[in-house]
């Protein structure tokens, strides 16, 4: 964990070459769940950092470090690879460790009659504490603006290779954000995440979410982000927060 | 089984989600990635800060014409007058961080997406020859230069490095339109172009006189804010030294700022009702893959006079070279 911190406050504080970040490039938990129909640029590199914080149902806390790198591997294509590291006051830390790997592809820009639309094909395989089996997730996600509101939709699926007999297989989830700038250099964006909820036969989830980002350098975003849950019953998620550094290299 | 049948649906319904998506190809490219990266920025913070407000001149009357065409020409005179008066605000007192054009206006790159990339691209490439004549850990300049150059024009929407004539801004039914009906942000935009020729300039002056090189040029264009060129800046003009060195980048933003002129000048006039082919057909002869060499100078040309830049300059004598 030590040599994990260690790594990401060097690459943080900018050891390799320098390029550009953009606060308006939203990605998922960064801060929050909403998400742009938008990759990075082609060649870009991106590191991002979350150190999430949530109350657990039933108490308990758990807390951690989120780490994931973002690169534009083709013109609108961009691959992620990301892991996280977290413990918890109560209970096993299960899935701390997991390997996260994604791909989304988009398919256009916005224009002023078209939204802009992307793919995005997920894989959390189980190389962390007591995981088995790999999460497959697809995603479609929409983005639209007018004026300088820009709104977000995101729809999707997740299988479970290895579920446990009380998980459901498979789950859907749907995001409705919405973002604007609040002056040049800083976005608030807002959430409600609605889905499927983890435990077989337990009430849908949802909750909302609000986040904040802002450009702190040409190469450095900072974010933070809270959220609580309205409905799920046993997955309801009573509290989140989470603050977020991405830098581009 | 009637579960599978559900789930293939709803992944079908996915799939649908994202195959209407068709149009403009997004396609954005990072800049070279190099340690000489924002070294101007760290080294000649007042320079930099003060082109980070050059988005504003490109952009605000931009987001007007898009929003409100037809108020922005029945009052273009009250809108000139008060996006002139925002623009030298903020170039008299600029962002920490230069503002991006989306925020600005975000009607823009949605209308024009390819236009706009063109844009932005080449401002990264402004970008990119500043911080390298910035810093002196770089080592053989000419070839970091040349490195940078030629990853720009790897980009299908590189803008040509041809010279391209100047009389292709007049060459359209509707050329000028713009600089006639909106000449005192037409003036900031002139003091900004000269300024990003004149910048590099102040760049090769050996390291000691570089800092008094810039200061002397920003001062002179605080002065062209209110008493702007009356001539359209060319880079070979405004700096010789530079234009020398790398003649090809000089060709590269002169031709940027003709764009930037003609691009106005489609979305004001009424001429065009239907702005976006207009714009994808200007854009197509500023670009390395499609400039059509009839509009080739084949070499340096005379600054051309800007008509109507001071129709309500009347109170100034006008900047004189």
């Amino acid at each position: 964990m030590r040599k994990v911190l260690c790594a990401l406050a060097g690459a943080l504080a900018g050891i390799w070459p320098a390029g550009a970040a953009d606060h308006r490039n939203l990605d998922a938990r960064v801060p929050i769940a909403v998400e742009d129909a938008y990759p990075v640029k082609f060649r870009e590199l991106t590191l991002q950092a979350l150190f999430p914080y949530r109350r657990l149902r039933g108490g308990g806390n758990e807390g951690g470090v989120v780490a994931d790198l973002e690169y534009g591997l083709a013109r609108d294509v961009q691959v992620n690879i990301g892991t996280e590291a977290f413990g918890r006051t109560r209970g096993r830390n299960e899935g701390s460790g997991d390997l996260g790997l994604g791909v989304l592809y988009n398919f256009n820009t916005e224009t002023l009659r078209a939204p802009a639309f992307a793919l995005k094909a997920e894989a959390e395989l189980p190389s962390g504490v007591d995981s088995r089996g790999a999460d497959l997730a697809l995603t479609g996600i929409l983005t639209r603006s007018h004026g300088h509101n820009r709104f977000h939709l995101k729809v999707g699926h997740t299988w479970l290779t290895s579920a446990e007999p009380d998980e459901r297989r498979r789950r859907w989830q749907g995001v409705a954000g919405w973002d604007r700038p609040v002056g040049l250099q800083s976005l608030l964006i807002v959430g409600v995440v609605a889905g499927e909820s983890e435990g077989r036969g337990n009430p849908a989830a949802s909750r909302v979410e609000v986040g904040l980002r802002r450009q702190m350098t040409p190469r450095l975003v900072a974010s933070v982000g809270a959220g609580f849950g309205l409905s799920g019953g046993p997955d309801r998620q009573p509290f989140f927060l989470g603050v977020a550094l991405s830098r581009s290299f | 089984m009637m579960g599978f049948e559900m789930n293939r649906r709803r992944l079908l319904a996915l799939l649908l989600f994202a195959l209407p998506a068709r149009g403009e190809r997004r396609g954005e490219v990072y800049r070279l990635r190099r340690p000489y990266n924002f070294a101007a920025r760290r080294l000649y913070p007042a320079l930099t800060r003060q082109l980070g407000a050059a988005p504003f001149v490109h952009t605000l009357p931009v987001q007007l014409l898009i929003d409100k065409p037809a108020e922005a020409r029945e009052r273009a005179a009250d809108h000139d007058r008060r996006l002139a008066a925002r623009i030298r605000r903020q170039a008299l007192d600029p962002p920490p961080l230069p503002p991006s054009e989306e925020i600005l206006a975000p009607a823009w790159p949605r209308l024009a997406w390819r236009v706009s990339r063109a844009m932005e691209w080449t401002h990264v490439l402004h970008d990119q020859l500043l911080d390298i004549l910035a810093d002196d850990r770089v080592t053989g300049k000419k070839a970091a230069l040349d490195e940078a150059i030629a990853y720009y024009r790897r980009d299908p929407l590189a803008i040509t490095a041809a010279p391209l004539k100047v009389e292709l801004m007049g060459a359209f039914p509707y050329s000028h339109q713009f600089h006639h009906a909106y000449p005192e942000c037409m003036g900031i935009m002139m003091a900004y172009h000269w300024l990003q020729g004149i910048q590099y300039e102040a760049m090769l002056e050996p390291r000691e006189k570089r800092a008094a090189a810039v200061d002397a040029a920003l001062a002179r264009f605080r002065q062209m804010l209110d008493n702007p060129p009356h001539y359209f800046p060319l880079t070979h003009k405004s700096s010789p030294g530079f234009h020398r060195l790398l003649p090809e980048a000089g060709y590269i933003f002169d031709n940027l700022h003709m764009l930037h002129h003609l691009a106005q000048d489609v979305l004001i006039t009424d001429q065009v009702r239907q702005k976006q082919p207009e714009l994808r057909r200007i854009l197509a002869l500023f670009l390395d893959s499609s400039a059509p060499r009839e509009w080739f100078a084949g070499g340096p040309q005379e600054e051309p006079p800007m008509p109507g830049a001071h129709a309500r300059h009347k109170g100034h004598a006008g900047h004189q070279r």
